[in-house]
């Protein structure tokens, strides 16, 4: 497989009148072509603004992206000019957002934004977009298209949104599709249509996935490669079978702890983490987590640890990464 | 049709604590209709939004009862019916044999300092106008349990510390603090009342995993040390699992399938049960690699024009001729464990 994006350094920060927000702090991480790669962590940790930093749509002021490089197809996405860069998005790489009744727009026509992204980068004539936005929404299993073109995102469920957002997405078959939180505001048995249609179609037509969630279940359930962030920087990364069956950082051991399973019998009490995530604006050298952290001695204080390989493909940002007792609490 | 009380035996009892078999709570029957109008000026009824449609359960004192389902399907609006935050169209709420579908308002306000709610959104469930002590001592204030402020404020420290907050937060603002924080405020605020029974709405859904762990502990650390009953309203079946004893399932007003715990998640019977559990990504690459992911199809109807017979006949993979006519009673299969399907 080829890397399809290579992200490298990255540091995006938010420039507030309460300090400068750290928000994405040296995150490195590559896509194969066809992969999915899942980006988790709770709420604050940088996962949605690597995101955005890829497309390159920080807000500027107060955000901006201060360092690294964005290789995308063989394109330094960060020295692109604006024109070039509108090229991309939306064509080479498509883009699901976590709330599908903010993201479409409520005046128009369901036909109207689905025919707009095809005409706009495939310079083909109405007709054809028409047909082609059909085609689409048979695709993501939309009844009766034809009707639906006509319809507004507020005649929709928020499950037949996604499916739009998804069919616009695919629509200029792009290489990669950034999902932020796809599913999070859908109820579970439409949660599991939607994911298992991004499954099969990204299959099907070969295209990568970066899917940013906070759920570890649908991570366990999609995901070929996982990312784990923390403040602001990536903290492990691996298999989806590294990561949930042998950890190697304090907080995925941790955030495993945390989270009941359903499909058993109720053990122990859950063992949570103690204490909050940082203040991204007081970010020192050490590493972010140790305030929290069970396994944090004196050299966390002063030195970040870097991504160091610990099995094939399988790296940890952990000083003490050898010493973890890993038997989980809810282990089968 | 009152379930039959049932000992409930459980060896890992010791976990999730022991209740007794009193019946502390017990919902008979209860209807909650909502009216559509149209018009503006001479607005008149259309429809009716029929929420809660004939839901029956009983809560046994220092039991967790989970009530799930998704969005639509009653279980809130039957949280906000006990606690008499909507007036019920039908049915019985008894609460220490007292039904409190009957109370004057003055009777209901003395009822209520035994039944407290928890809400999903702690950013908008605290007056950001008021400190932390204020929030959490008003509710004693006004029914009139401490009224010395001095006593007050400390009982409101004594309630900060209970819930694993610094003392220091009683001047400070909702805005001061993260999500976390507040929902521990809000469960003082709950506390407060020295209630005998709790409804957590959604109590933890808003919270990050981590965060949403500890208040999962500290709400069962308080059910043991004050004795207390919970409804444990929830879309997230995993910390159901881990929290009730026994759990009830909702769909477009109805109520589908309750059992204990155990016996729903190991042997589920309804159809959408069944669905509802297939669906839920377990977070263990392994046991999602040997799954088979039946997917359900279909969405929620619209509860203005529910489908007829059982609700849930449109999207149901055993469903007869039968389904679509007839509505399906909510019956006893077996000691304790009630389904709502005749296919069973």
């Amino acid at each position: 497989m080829a890397t399809l994006l290579e992200i490298e350094g990255l540091k995006t920060q938010f420039f507030t009148s309460a300090g400068t927000v750290k928000a994405v702090d040296g995150v490195s991480y590559t896509v194969e072509q066809g992969e999915t790669v899942a980006v988790v962590g709770e709420s604050g940790c940088g996962k949605s603004v690597t995101a955005l930093s890829i497309l390159r749509l920080i807000p500027w002021p107060p955000g901006r992206i201060i360092d690294g490089h964005i290789r995308f197809d063989n394109k330094d996405l960060l020295s692109l000019d604006e024109e070039s860069m509108r090229e991309i998005r939306g064509r080479d790489i498509g883009m699901i957002f976590q709330e599908p009744m903010t993201s479409l727009n409520p005046v128009l026509s369901i036909g109207l934004q689905l025919t707009e992204t095809l005409v706009t980068h495939l310079a083909i004539t109405q007709e054809a977009a028409q047909r082609r936005a059909v085609e689409l929404l048979e695709m993501v299993g939309i009844s009766e298209p034809n009707r639906r073109l006509k319809q507004y995102p507020h005649h929709l469920s928020g499950g037949m949104r996604q499916r739009v957002m998804i069919a616009i997405a695919l629509s200029c078959e792009p290489k990669l599709i950034i999902a932020d939180e796809p599913t999070t505001a859908l109820d579970v048995t439409i949660q599991a249509q939607i994911l298992e249609l991004m499954k099969d179609l990204t299959r099907k037509l070969n295209v990568a996935m970066i899917i940013i969630t906070h759920n570890l279940g649908v991570v366990a359930r999609y995901a070929d490669r996982v990312n784990v962030m923390y403040a602001g920087k990536i903290i492990e990364s691996g298999s989806a079978n590294d990561i949930y069956h042998d950890p190697k950082h304090p907080y995925t051991l941790a955030l495993l702890k945390s989270i009941p399973r359903m499909d058993q019998a109720r053990q122990a009490k859950l063992d949570p983490v103690e204490g909050q995530p940082p203040d991204l604006t007081k970010l020192d050298d050490g590493c972010a987590f140790r305030p929290r952290c069970r396994y944090a001695i004196d050299r966390c204080n002063a030195d970040f640890p870097l991504l160091e390989q610990v099995g094939e493909g399988h790296f940890s940002a952990c000083w003490e990464k050898d010493k973890l007792d890993t038997t989980l609490a809810e282990a089968s | 049709m009152t379930p039959s009380v049932e000992p409930a035996v459980r060896d890992d009892s010791q976990y999730r604590g022991t209740h007794s078999e009193e019946i502390l709570v017990d919902v008979k029957d209860l209807r909650m209709y909502f009216p559509v109008t149209e018009g503006a000026i001479i607005s008149r009824v259309v429809a009716e939004v029929k929420a809660v449609d004939g839901v029956s359960f009983f809560i046994r004192r220092g039991e967790t009862l989970g009530l799930v389902g998704e969005s639509g399907c009653g279980k809130t609006t039957t949280g906000r019916c006990i606690i008499r935050l909507e007036n019920p169209t039908d049915g019985k709420i008894v609460f220490h044999g007292q039904d409190l579908t009957e109370l004057s308002q003055k009777q209901l306000i003395e009822a209520r300092q035994k039944i407290q709610i928890i809400f999903q959104d702690p950013y908008s469930s605290l007056n950001p106008r008021m400190t932390i002590g204020d929030i959490i001592g008003e509710p004693m204030q006004v029914h009139g349990i401490i009224p010395d402020p001095v006593k007050r404020n400390n009982r409101v420290r004594e309630l900060l510390t209970v819930c694993g907050l610094e003392v220091g937060f009683a001047d400070r603002y909702p805005h001061e603090m993260s999500g976390g924080q507040r929902q521990r405020v809000g469960i003082a605020r709950a506390l407060a009342m020295d209630p005998e029974f709790i409804i957590c709405d959604e109590a933890v859904s808003a919270l990050d995993v981590s965060i949403q762990a500890q208040v999962i502990n500290l709400l069962e650390d308080l059910r043991e040390e004050y004795g207390l009953t919970y409804l444990f309203i929830a879309h997230d079946l995993s910390v159901v699992r881990h929290i009730c004893h026994r759990v009830a399932v909702m769909y477009l007003g109805h109520m589908v399938e309750l059992a204990e715990c155990d016996v729903l998640f190991d042997n589920p019977m309804h159809p959408y049960t069944q669905a509802l559990l297939e669906a839920v990504p377990i977070p263990d690459p392994d046991v999602e690699h040997d799954r088979e992911h039946k997917i359900i199809k279909g969405e929620i109807p619209s509860p203005i024009n529910p489908p007829s017979g059982c609700v849930f006949h449109p999207r149901c993979p055993l469903a007869v001729g039968g389904c679509k006519t007839e509505v399906p009673d909510f019956r006893e299969v077996e000691p304790g464990h009630w389904v709502a399907c005749t296919e069973v």
